[in-house]
């Protein structure tokens, strides 16, 4: 667009027609339910948050709070931004992907937490660049399908697409971060999918891989007996998936988690114990409870009511995403929506299904609620994504 | 093994069907390419929008490529965001709705923890209210099993505490209680331990000092047998608890005596409170409290006075026994029952015991010690489960039963010349006066003189009779008469332990010689035998004393230990009610007056130490004689007042020697104390022969 120099004007406001012409463009390009949804969404997480957080100190509420900040900037850039000149740099992408994905491993910046390898450390502050990577991994994979012409015709264009996709994935396993290579996969598996894909390799692509966690899951202890250490999966995982497999396993042990976080939530009743009044997690008895468990502290303090309210948000966010995505003109535009939503859908699922024994237990964050600033500034990035999707709608070029 | 190498062979084999399909899928889809090739140029969409022509795709950012497949697919993925919504929606309503109360629950045991609150265990007193087993504060020093690891702490405790590292180990690494309970390690440990350890809390962390109360035996030995011992519960009576108590581990119970017969009252009932726990167990706040009710305190039929006179004077009449030569003198009884109302006044059973020893456990070497044949088993209570020959008190028995069988009529009167052979001279039996000879008697004199020969005449006839009856409807007229004075069953006492004793007939006498046919038949020597309380007969103490109470009383009455409960305030809450035997036994009263007529006469011609006494008695003597027993035992059974009585006496002193010389001290002495007259010293004199 042309820049012409603006002449200043003394009383800008006068004119009427200017400004009713600015508020009519501003509404056309806003999505207005979508924004508000979001503005719900994110004081409903803050709320539960703040009542999540009260008995840990290490957690701090203004560390979100930046980050919602930070999020609502980057959420102006992106939508002012025109996505469709991101479809051109498919191989950029991959290669921002893959870097941002072992920034943690490179040895000055990279910080240990937890036994993974996933945080690095900027001008003094803890980042998360696997999170960013999410969101690159989302327009990196639209890029493809969407060059593809919307249409994966040949097994060989689709096993391509899949051995891209697991470049970045193969990297976050190195971590390791099994749960966050678990979203990436569902991202890729939401574009692959809504890219047209055929059926059938998409089916068979979940059945191998269920099949080689089985195969992982019985050749393991043979294996590590072998070589004498663990090989593939850790006993931390192992046990993840019986205590999934049977709840009642060891609860004072490798079942306590998933038993403390059902207790959470089945005291909740109806209408919960009171914002700030749960026992489970304001005596400490739930672990993780701003993190992980952050569900649980929903479900104890609001009861079900609460969670009908948040499911009920995601839903509207989800929907009107859709929205975004179908109305969108350009197919590079929906598959990135659709990416956005893969991410949101599994991370939904993934973390409210593992607090009430759905899903095995992983660290996978809740969109908008769980604490954890880069998190929450990827989803406002996300969000500006989707709103530079809206807005570009109908932009002829 | 088998299963995970099964397990194994499944998964690869589903994982080769896997790959067999992909390829399969490879192939087909390859032929199918080609097709689509075709159809794609001639095929229902019709020539490209604009852009990749002919097949090569020249990526342009501005492009708009929408398709009609694709949009299915978003209603498709809106679908499954529904579905996983709903099952997420659904689950939760099963969660927090359906079972919405169990978790309640639960969320509620996670923030509370019940403590127990020991009860205090009552206390043992005697008929007048009199302390004989308190409680006293002490303090104990218990540790979780996890300071273990610190070796540094258990070094120190043992340094602090005096007590051996190995044995600090092994009470840490008590099996019985669970991993959390703490473990005692010192239950009475001095002023100064606990002082020291008080002051050092980072020297001893977590390491606790707990005040609790504990046995105190203010009188040691008095009536061990009699009162019992406690001792930490074990784990059968963990499972299966006395109705309305539960244990817990570490908690003490009666073992023995009363301290378990009374257990249920005593016991009490232990109190809870519950605390708000933060994550950690550590109580933050309490939120109620059941106070414990402590155990009743048991007066029991017991004098205290007197027990401690006969303990004593059971003692000094085995000393004074060995003093005489005999040597073999080393275990003894007193009992003394209150005739009226059948309870114990005095219990003492030689040697004895210090219960206190067993309040924390016995060790293993103790225990050995005290159950090995050399320590004459002091544990046991051989008042009621000793078992010895009556012997010629036993006389008493069996000359009623003569008269009630009609053997001895009012002048039924038989010879002793010292010698009786009436079953052959090789079968002769001498009397104990042999070579002299008691002359012509009557029923009267026989027991006052013990006369053996008098009862073998006795004995004779009873066999003849049962001799004379048909095998299969004979009577055990004997035998069975005697039973309804108490022998051969136990009394009921309520103590733990009695023995019923034996009182022989043809049938026990065939089953106990099945082994040498030969000697299984009931011979009239068997029946003379008894008739003088000798043979295969065994009573115990406690079986004498209150047989010969039903003789004073013409009734019999269950023995007991048990008076009443008495609350905080000394007001009665549970007496006891006399209770009558059973069984009673059948007598004509002259029949029974004729017997204490004769009872009366031993105790006069006995005189000494008797006419002491403020009033008259009536009693018998004994000599047991035991086979295996390097000497006699000696037997004295007596009671007072003759005509009105109020207290039954009974005293055996093994090995003492033949004649009465020994046990009728351990009587008098009792008698004595009884009726507060003092009888100076006990010295056993010279053996009479006098049986």
């Amino acid at each position: 667009m042309p820049v012409t120099p603006r002449i200043e004007s003394p009383t800008p406001l006068a004119v009427p027609g200017a400004f009713s012409a600015r508020l009519k463009r501003i509404v056309y390009l806003a999505n207005i339910p979508l924004l508000l949804t979001i503005a719900a969404l994110t004081g409903y997480g803050l709320l539960i948050l703040s009542s999540a957080i009260s008995g840990s100190p290490e957690y701090t509420f203004n560390r979100q709070v930046t980050g919602v900040g930070i999020g609502a900037v980057l959420l102006v850039v992106l939508w002012r931004l025109d996505y469709r000149r991101i479809s051109a740099f498919f191989l950029p992408l991959l290669i921002i992907d893959i870097l941002l994905i072992l920034a943690p491993l490179f040895p000055i910046i990279g910080v240990t937490v937890n036994g993974a390898r996933s945080w690095i450390s900027l001008f003094g502050q803890q980042i998360q660049p696997g999170e960013l990577a999410k969101l690159v991994t989302i327009l990196m994979m639209a890029a493809l399908v969407g060059r593809s012409g919307g249409r994966i015709d040949s097994l060989r264009s689709y096993l391509r697409c899949l051995g891209i996709l697991l470049i970045p994935i193969a990297c976050i396993m190195l971590q390791p971060d099994m749960g966050s290579g678990m979203v990436l996969f569902a991202i890729g598996f939401a574009v692959l999918f809504a890219g047209g894909a055929d059926w059938k390799w998409l089916v068979v692509t979940v059945l191998v891989i269920i099949a080689l966690i089985v195969i992982a899951f019985l050749v393991d202890p043979l294996l590590d007996s072998m070589v004498g250490h663990d090989v593939f999966l850790k006993d931390y995982q192992k046990n993840r998936l019986l205590v999934f497999m049977n709840e009642d396993l060891d609860p004072s042990g490798v079942g306590y988690n998933i038993k403390q976080a059902k207790i959470a939530i089945g005291s909740g009743g109806l209408f919960g114990k009171g914002l700030g009044m749960g026992t489970q997690s304001g005596l400490g008895f739930l672990p993780e409870a701003p993190t992980d468990f952050i569900f649980c502290v929903l479900a104890e303090e609001l009861g079900f009511v609460g969670c009908l309210g948040l499911i009920l948000l995601y839903a509207a966010l989800l929907g009107l995403s859709m929205w975004v995505a179908l109305s969108a003109k350009e197919f590079f535009g929906s598959l990135v929506v659709i990416g956005i939503l893969g991410m949101w859908l599994f991370q939904i699922l993934e973390n409210i299904g593992m607090t009430c024994g759905l899903m095995p237990i992983t660290g996978i964050p809740l969109p908008f609620v769980s604490w954890g600033s880069s998190f929450m500034v990827v989803n406002f990035m996300a969000l500006g994504l989707i709103l530079s999707v809206w807005s570009h709608r109908s932009t002829k070029s | 093994m088998n299963t995970l190498t099964l397990a194994i062979l499944l998964g690869v084999v589903v994982f080769i069907l896997v790959v067999a399909f992909l390829i399969a899928l490879f192939r087909y889809r390859g032929r199918r390419e080609k097709l689509s090739v075709v159809r794609r140029s001639f095929g229902r969409h019709g020539a490209p929008d604009g852009v990749g022509i002919s097949g090569v795709r020249k990526h342009n950012p501005h492009e708009t490529i929408r398709r009609r497949e694709g949009k299915g697919r978003f209603y498709v993925f809106a679908a499954f965001v529904a579905g996983v919504f709903g099952v997420l929606l659904a689950r939760l309503w099963s969660i927090q709705l359906l079972s919405g109360d169990t978790y309640t629950k639960l969320a509620e045991e996670n923030m509370t923890s019940e403590v127990s609150v020991p009860a205090t265990r009552g206390r043992l007193l005697d008929r007048k209210g009199r302390e004989l087993i308190g409680n006293r504060p002490s303090l104990s020093v218990a540790a979780p099993r996890a300071i273990l690891d610190d070796r540094n702490l258990v070094y120190r405790l043992s340094l602090v505490l005096g007590i051996p590292i190995g044995i600090l180990r092994r009470n840490l690494l008590d099996d019985t209680l669970d991993m959390q309970s703490d473990r005692v390690l010192a239950s009475d440990a001095s002023q100064r331990a606990v002082a020291y350890i008080r002051e050092h809390p980072t020297l001893f962390a977590d390491v606790k000092v707990e005040e609790r109360t504990q046995r105190s035996y203010s009188y040691g030995t008095l009536a061990a047998h009699l009162l019992g011992y406690i001792g930490p519960v074990a784990e059968s009576d963990l499972l299966a608890p006395p109705e309305g108590i539960q244990y817990e581990s570490g908690d003490y119970i009666g073992k023995s005596g009363a301290e378990y017969a009374f257990e249920t009252l005593l016991q009490g009932i232990r109190g809870t409170r519950t605390y708000r726990v933060d994550v950690d167990g550590n109580p933050t706040a309490l939120v109620s409290e059941v106070p414990p009710e402590n155990g009743a305190d048991v007066c029991l039929t017991i004098d205290l006075d007197l027990q401690r006179r006969t303990d004593r004077v059971l003692a000094e009449i085995i000393t004074s026994s060995r003093d005489r030569g005999f040597e073999y003198a080393n275990a003894g009884v007193i009992v003394a029952l209150d005739v009226k109302g059948g309870g114990v006044l005095a219990m003492s059973s030689y040697p004895s015991f210090r219960p206190e020893e067993f309040t924390n456990g016995i060790s293993q070497d103790l225990w050995d010690e005290m159950t090995n044949r050399e320590s004459l088993y002091p544990l046991t209570n051989r008042a009621i489960a000793g078992l010895y020959p009556a012997a010629s008190t036993y006389k008493a028995f069996t000359g009623l039963a003569g008269e009630e069988c009609g053997i001895i009529g009012d002048n039924t009167q038989y010879t002793c010349n010292g010698f009786w052979e009436d079953y052959g001279e090789q079968w002769g039996q001498r009397c104990w006066i042999f070579p002299d000879g008691h002359g012509t008697l009557g029923l009267e004199e026989a027991i006052n003189n013990s006369c053996d020969i008098y009862f073998y005449n006795v004995g004779a006839t009873f066999y003849e009779r049962w001799a004379a009856e048909d095998e299969n409807v004979r009577k055990n007229e004997l035998q069975d008469y005697l039973k309804t004075w108490g022998f051969g069953s136990v009394s009921g006492i309520d103590l733990p332990g009695e023995l019923e004793g034996r009182v022989p007939d043809a049938a026990w006498k065939k089953e106990a010689f099945s082994d040498t046919p030969e000697d299984a038949r009931w011979q009239p020597g068997d029946m003379t035998s008894l008739c003088i309380g000798q043979g295969d007969l065994l009573v115990t103490p406690l079986q004498i004393a209150n047989g010969y109470a039903g003789v004073a009383r013409g009734r019999m009455l269950t023995p007991h230990v048990f008076d009443k409960v008495i609350d905080g305030k000394g007001e009665t809450i549970i007496s006891y009610a006399p209770r009558d035997s059973a069984i009673q036994p059948s007598f004509s009263p002259g029949h029974l007056a004729r017997i204490q007529d004769g009872l009366r006469r031993v105790v006069q011609r006995f005189g000494g130490n008797f006419n002491a006494l403020p009033v008259p008695a009536s009693g018998k003597s004994g000599t047991a004689e035991v086979a295996a027993a390097e000497a006699e035992s000696s037997w004295f059974v007596a009671y007072a007042p003759s005509d009105d009585p109020q207290y039954c006496v009974a005293c055996i002193i093994e090995q003492s020697g033949e004649g009465s010389s020994s046990a009728v001290l351990g009587v008098q002495h009792t008698l004595a104390a009884l009726y507060e007259v003092d009888l100076g010293d006990i010295v056993v004199s010279e053996g009479s022969r006098e049986r």
